[in-house]
């Protein structure tokens, strides 16, 4: 064995792939996740699309990338930084560089390094230059001619013979990796089962760049991911989106109830409306409504007919549901909006996470308009949370706002799918006391109303915006009912509280810092905080999944550490509900760039509160 | 089948609140007079209303209810009749809650067809905020937002719905007791969406907007009954009639210039009759009152949702096979 066939063990590797948008990226990165995943390595992949569908080909505005972190054992993030870059322009270059770890390698597609494609991304020179003066290596690979050769003897296209350049990069990639080309091959087989040539075509140049790597020379290092994880017939990668869906499917098989999905296409929240459009039950509807507003009153009206339902949403769209949530308060009717967030204020930027509707959601009504506020912590999460939103929603009787973002929605993490078993029960309890029914009497512990729905003989009533009087649900404008009426609305969104698990704390239940936090950050802080507990250092983690109501024991939690660090993407939102509901103080930690943080942001951050303290 | 219920079954014992003199009290009567006849189970029948005036009917029906929000009670039916089809979702509107703040509603339930009754209640004024001019306004009307009076060109509600892919169009009037019932019982045995625009008489805000037509010795000369397979006359004596010339309508007496072979038979089947027969406003035409198109196609809520036929257990169980194979 020659030394440049040694195979360099490794615990984690973070891959970058970036190219045009019609580069074929996307599929790329799925591929190798899919196979790495095969081989019960630890996967975390994050695809960042342009926001624009087809920008100029070769320009920064044009550039999709997807990374992939590989672990042998569970990770949490997609990684901070690249080990290896896959650079197919030099637009690719420009903006996949300065993610790539010092002494980290670039592999670059040489046939795009040409004056105008440089020009283009913005290089003066041939970015190689550049890159030969750094601590970067790179491999100059002149992927698209390798491609065309590979595939000469096949009758296709010139152009269609380009779009295979992405599985020549791939077959690299997979040597790099030690990946086998197996999953890869039979997923090609399947997608152009009736394109012979095509198939023909992609096969060719897949394993034309896997023996590239092998035989040529250029090619010096290979590795390897001994994974440590138990194999489970039940693993698979999920995205956020695709983990909300199949949250509906289960909560529409555990409800025995008819089950609604209603949205508006909006960006990064349409994905799950396509998931769930291709299931293909009779009982899970899906509706493209006419616009926010209707598909939010879609929902209202099918829970009126009591039918589990979900709204999904983004950005301006959470805006246009305000009023529709509104009305499920005064109603008491249960359903879950789902908002993806993304950059805002406004059309913001699209395609960005950000955590900056917590005040909305949590006080962005007219009136005083109580609505329970979950938020899922990692991708395989929003299945759960989904679940326990309807939980909530059924058993208090009430809409539940549950918020995920651009990150949660794209980014996938290794995942166990739940046996549907073991899935929380929904069957709904409708009402069943005939006599003298009344609308808007009361439960005594839950103080949820008693929900009768069309088809119930003797339980005809009315409901609607107006002021309910208490018990009966008729009209009123008395002015000592809609005291009373306030009241009782927000004291069943507090009693809700009584049905949180007790915090689970991670590190000490007390201790110098507590940092608490929420949604989908939890991947880096979790990372951050594991990195500190190996350095001994005195922090744990609160990771809220309710944010309205808080857990009970939270106030009695706090007390026991000296600070609190509350990191979120957004200007201090859940700080401010900390410090009103719990009068305490707390140290914010606030990035609004459009960005996740990343495990070395946390990491610098605690660490200069830990020295400021010190110099005390 | 229901048990013989009367109209007594289907009033709610609630307090009527209209202003004393409002068409509203005709039509609810109407409607809780044709219900009974309808042969559909009291629990089964929903009554979904958006804000204003007309938007308290349903407290007023003993049925299952829902006053929702101003302009969006199609987008709930929607939601409703999608998931509970074999339920009788009927819609209560007005001109400003259907053709102001809801019109994307309405356009987008009448062209999907789904399978609910739309009662658009119209009085060409806002009544509940006390007498603005609405989208169905004349021109000059004078309000307190129009002082010198509306510079706005109405919309026809009819010619709306029409444009819209209605399958099924009709024009009612509050106190023609008689010819909104057979128009109700009409859309009920429709299937598809079913539009009714009835018109209703403010009385303190913008009475006798109707007169012409709704008083019973002026409907004769105003108005045109329109009846499947009958001619399309009208006037005291039946003496004037509609015919087709240069691609309108054209008003002319029957006992003139052997007209009376040329006119018109009523086909509500026949969408561009209903649409030139939309257009035809006073004081040169006579209203129509009565069903303008009535046509079927398979186009109902089920279809909504694309061909789904598996059970949810198949459905989980294939998609974790396909995740994890």
């Amino acid at each position: 064995m020659s030394e440049r066939d040694e195979i360099k063990l490794r615990q984690n590797i973070v891959i970058g792939l970036i190219g045009d948008s019609g580069d074929g990226i996307q599929l790329m990165g799925a591929r190798i996740a899919e196979s790495a995943a095969c081989e019960n390595i630890d996967v975390n992949t994050l695809p960042v699309f342009p926001a624009e569908i087809r920008a100029p080909a070769g320009t920064l505005a044009g550039v999709s990338s997807y990374q992939i972190s590989l672990s042998d054992s569970k990770s949490y993030t997609p990684g901070d930084k690249l080990d290896i870059l896959v650079a197919m322009n030099p637009a690719a270059l420009k903006k996949g560089l300065k993610y790539l770890n010092d002494g980290g390698l670039v592999l670059i597609n040489s046939d795009s390094l040409t004056e105008k494609e440089w020009n283009k991304a913005g290089y003066k020179n041939n970015p190689l230059e550049t890159i030969q003066l750094s601590s970067y290596r790179y491999l100059d690979i002149p992927i698209t001619t390798l491609t065309k050769k590979a595939i000469n003897s096949i009758d296709i296209s010139i152009s269609q013979a380009i779009k295979c350049k992405n599985m020549f990069a791939l077959g690299l990639v997979c040597w790099m990796l030690s990946l086998t080309l197996n999953m890869i091959e039979s997923w090609l087989k399947k997608k152009f089962r009736k394109q012979s040539e095509v198939l023909s075509a992609n096969l060719l140049t897949l394993h034309a760049g896997f023996n590239f790597a092998e035989t040529s020379e250029l090619f010096y290092e290979k590795y390897k991911i001994m994974s440590n994880i138990m194999t489970s017939s039940l693993k698979t990668q999920i995205s956020g989106n695709e983990a909300f869906a199949m949250g509906c499917l289960a909560a529409a098989i555990k409800s025995k109830r008819p089950f609604l999905l209603a949205g508006y296409p909006i960006t990064p929240a349409s994905s799950l409306l396509h998931f769930v459009s291709n299931m293909t039950a009779s009982n899970l509807h899906v509706f493209q409504a006419e616009d926010e507003m209707a598909a939010a009153c879609s929902v209202i009206g099918a829970s009126f007919g009591g039918t589990l339902a979900a709204t999904v949403t983004s950005g301006p769209g959470f805006d246009l549901k305000s009023e529709a949530i509104g009305l499920g308060v005064m109603v008491e009717l249960p359903f879950v909006i789902i908002n993806v967030q993304r950059a805002g204020p406004s059309t913001g930027m699209p395609t960005k996470p950000e955590q900056s509707d917590l005040l909305a959601a949590v006080y962005g009504r007219h009136g005083e308009c109580p609505v329970p506020v979950l938020a899922a912590a990692t991708p395989g999460d929003c299945f759960y949370t989904l679940i326990e939103a309807f939980k909530i929603a059924i058993k208090y009787m009430t809409p539940v706002i549950l918020l995920s973002d651009a990150h949660l929605a794209n980014a996938t993490e290794c995942w166990e799918i739940p046996e549907i078993n073991s899935v929380e029960n929904l069957i709904p309890e409708f009402a069943h006391e005939i006599d003298n029914f009344m609308p808007y009497s009361r439960h005594e512990k839950t103080f949820s109303r008693p929900w009768a729905i069309p088809g119930m003989k003797g339980f005809e009533h009315r409901i609607g915006g107006l002021e309910k009087e208490n018990i009966t649900g008729n009209v009123s404008y008395e002015s000592d009912n809609h005291q009373l009426m306030i009241n009782i609305r927000n004291k069943k969104i507090e009693r809700i509280a009584d049905d949180i698990n007790s915090i689970n704390i991670i590190g000490k239940s007390s201790g110098d810092i507590l940092v608490i936090s929420w949604g989908s950050t939890y991947g880096s802080i979790f990372s951050a905080i594991k990195i500190l507990h190996e350095r001994n250092k005195s922090i744990s983690l609160v990771h809220l999944r309710y944010i309205n109501p808080l857990p009970k024991d939270l106030e009695i939690i706090v007390k026991n550490f000296k600070m609190i660090i509350i990191p979120e993407l957004n200007s201090g939102q859940l700080s401010k509900i900390i410090r009103e509901r719990l009068l305490i103080n707390v140290i914010t930690y606030n990035k609004v760039n459009g960005m996740q943080f990343s495990v070395e942001e946390i990491l610098q951050f605690i660490n200069s509160i830990i020295e400021n303290t010190q110099k005390v | 089948m229901s048990e013989n219920l009367s109209k007594e079954d289907f009033k709610s014992g609630q307090e009527v609140k209209w202003c004393p003199g409002c068409g509203d009290y005709a039509i609810l009567s109407t409607i809780q007079k044709t219900l009974p006849s309808l042969n559909i189970p009291k629990e089964d029948i929903v009554f979904i209303s958006g804000i204003g005036c007309a938007g308290r009917l349903p407290y007023y029906l003993n049925t299952y209810g829902f006053h929702t929000i101003h302009g969006r009670a199609p987008a709930f039916a929607a939601g409703l009749k999608m998931t509970r089809p074999e339920l009788s979702v009927w819609i209560i509107t007005g001109d400003g809650d259907a053709l102001s703040i809801g019109s994307n509603h309405l356009l987008h339930t009448l062209r999907r067809n789904i399978d609910v009754k739309i009662l658009l209640i119209n009085n060409k004024i806002y009544g509940l905020t006390k007498g603005q001019y609405s989208p169905t306004s004349e021109r000059l009307t004078i309000t307190p937002t129009s002082p010198q009076g509306s510079i706005e060109s109405p919309v026809n509600p009819i010619a709306f719905a029409l444009a819209a892919g209605a399958s099924f169009v009709a024009r009612a009037i509050d106190t023609d007791a008689d010819g909104l019932q057979s128009i109700l019982t009409a859309a009920a045995l429709h299937k598809g969406s079913a539009f009714i625009e009835i018109y209703q008489n403010c009385y303190v805000f913008n009475n006798n907007a109707f007169d012409h037509i709704r008083n019973k010795s002026l409907r004769t000369e105003n108005g045109i009954c329109l009846e499947d397979g009958k001619p399309l006359l009208f006037g005291k004596d039946l003496d004037k009639g509609l015919i087709l010339e240069d691609l309108t309508l054209k008003v002319v007496n029957v006992f003139e210039n052997n007209n009376k072979n040329k006119i018109l038979i009523h086909n509500s089947k026949n969408e561009a009759l209903a649409y030139l027969l939309s257009r035809l406003v006073p004081p040169h035409y006579p209203i129509p009152t009565g069903i303008f198109k009535n046509t079927e196609y398979s186009n109902s809520e089920n279809q909504l949702t694309t061909n789904k036929d598996d059970s949810l257990m198949n459905t989980w169980n294939d998609y974790v096979m396909r995740k994890t194979t």
